[in-house]
């Protein structure tokens, strides 16, 4: 268990390192949600106690790199966990397909749920890289559900 | 686990969050956090030691001996060249903006200002804040105002030894007191969250034009007076609504920030 842990941490500075780092220099209004893929994966493929631990340990690290209220990240993320353990006895969430609507919605719902804290409308005021936002993670989110799937059964096996 | 446990575990977890979040009325426990973002520096920092040691390497010893193959150096020349003008416009425009620096420095002897450079950004769209790689062993503390030679970039909110976080003055949860410079009428300046600012609770009846120019009026005690925020882009003067609605363009280009200034102590006026 250690081990998957350490590696799932691993996998985390890196993603904060692209998040933080490497993402906004390339377009400084761009954000890509590289661990809503992980919150996926680690929904599908582990069970739940030990990628509930994870999922609420690993958002306070992130929350050291971003001006949201304390607790937010927390929030936002378990219960994402919360409802991605909820569906996936309705869905078949192992589908690449679907892993990217989730990343997409669930991004898009994250940031909007942000506003809630803060006056602003986020939709009004930059869709644009919202969007663009939300399509990358859409993109990205089956790559890291994938890597935590070979991550977990790797060890496992 | 079995759904009769993961019911339990939701509500217990949600009402702990909600009672974090609710207690959290100081938004940046900053010990705890600021310990990631010391760490963070430092991997950065590690992480382009072998990059400097292996261009060493390519540029002082693998270059020069194939630089001794003619036919090798005639085949690469194009290419040498190419990269070598693609890394002179950077290294011209990283000049520029250290000379504006610089001569900014020089137009303020007294000031004490403290160079930084940016290591990365908020990882959300909504909030807007900075990493810097200063932190209080180099003459930051929490609070301190954060400038460019074009203008105000914000305020440290947080701080470890060797790393700084600053909220920028386009984040929504930033105020800054001030006062457009031509006409001295006061207001306060807020961030909107998608780049631009508001200049807020300035009569409908005073005398504001486009164009004027913002400056940090000096209360509140953070920002010393005169350091330039913006410009009047658009007033609307809605009917039955006491005050102005006025929309202000940054002095600084937010999403282009690569080097900033921290203003020492005590200081009151910059102009």
């Amino acid at each position: 268990m250690w081990r998957i842990y350490g590696s799932l941490s691993a996998l985390l500075l890196g993603i904060i390192l692209v998040e933080v780092t490497v993402v906004p220099a390339l377009w400084s209004d761009l954000r890509v949600d590289f661990f809503l893929g992980l919150v996926i994966g680690l929904a599908v493929y582990s069970p739940f106690t030990q990628g509930f631990l994870f999922v609420a340990l690993a958002t306070l690290p992130l929350q050291a790199f971003t001006g949201a209220r304390f607790g937010y990240l927390p929030f936002a993320y378990v219960m994402a966990y919360f409802l991605l353990d909820v569906m996936k006895g309705l869905i078949f969430l192992e589908n690449i397909v679907v892993q990217c609507l989730l990343g997409f919605f669930l991004n898009l719902v994250i940031v909007e749920a942000a506003t809630l804290f803060v006056r602003m409308d986020v939709l009004q005021e930059g869709w644009l890289p919202l969007l663009a936002g939300a399509v990358c993670t859409a993109a990205v989110s089956p790559a890291m559900a994938y890597a935590v799937k070979r991550i977990w059964s790797g060890y496992e096996a | 686990m079995k759904g009769r446990t993961k019911l339990p575990l939701f509500i217990v977890t949600t009402i702990l969050i909600l009672v974090l979040i609710s207690f959290g009325q100081q938004r940046y426990p900053a010990s705890a956090l600021g310990l990631m973002r010391e760490g963070y520096s430092w991997v950065v920092r590690i992480a382009e030691a072998p990059l400097d040691f292996f261009s060493g390497l390519w540029n002082n010893y693998i270059y020069l001996i194939n630089a001794r193959q003619e036919n090798a150096v005639l085949r690469a020349k194009v290419r040498t060249l190419e990269v070598g003008t693609m890394v002179l416009n950077e290294v011209r425009a990283e000049n520029t903006r250290l000379r504006a620096m610089l001569d900014f420095k020089k137009a303020y002897p007294d000031l004490p200002l403290v160079p930084a450079e940016v290591l990365g950004q908020d990882i959300s769209l909504v909030f807007k804040t900075l990493v810097l790689d200063k932190g209080s062993t180099d003459g930051f503390f929490k609070d301190m105002p954060v400038i460019k030679p074009e203008g105000l970039v914000g305020r440290v909110i947080a701080i470890t030894p060797h790393s700084a976080q600053v909220l920028l003055i386009t984040d929504v949860n930033s105020a800054v007191p001030a006062v457009i410079e031509s006409s001295r009428v006061k207001g306060i300046v807020k961030g909107r969250g998608d780049g631009s600012l508001s200049l807020e609770y300035v009569k409908s009846d005073e005398d504001v034009k486009v164009g004027d120019l913002v400056v940090s009026s000096g209360l509140g005690g953070i920002f010393p007076r005169g350091i330039t925020i913006g410009s009047v882009r658009s007033i609307r003067r809605p009917p039955h609504k006491m005050f102005a609605e006025i929309l202000l363009k940054p002095g600084v280009e937010i999403g282009q920030i690569e080097e900033v200034f921290g203003i020492g102590r005590d200081v009151a006026y910059l102009r």
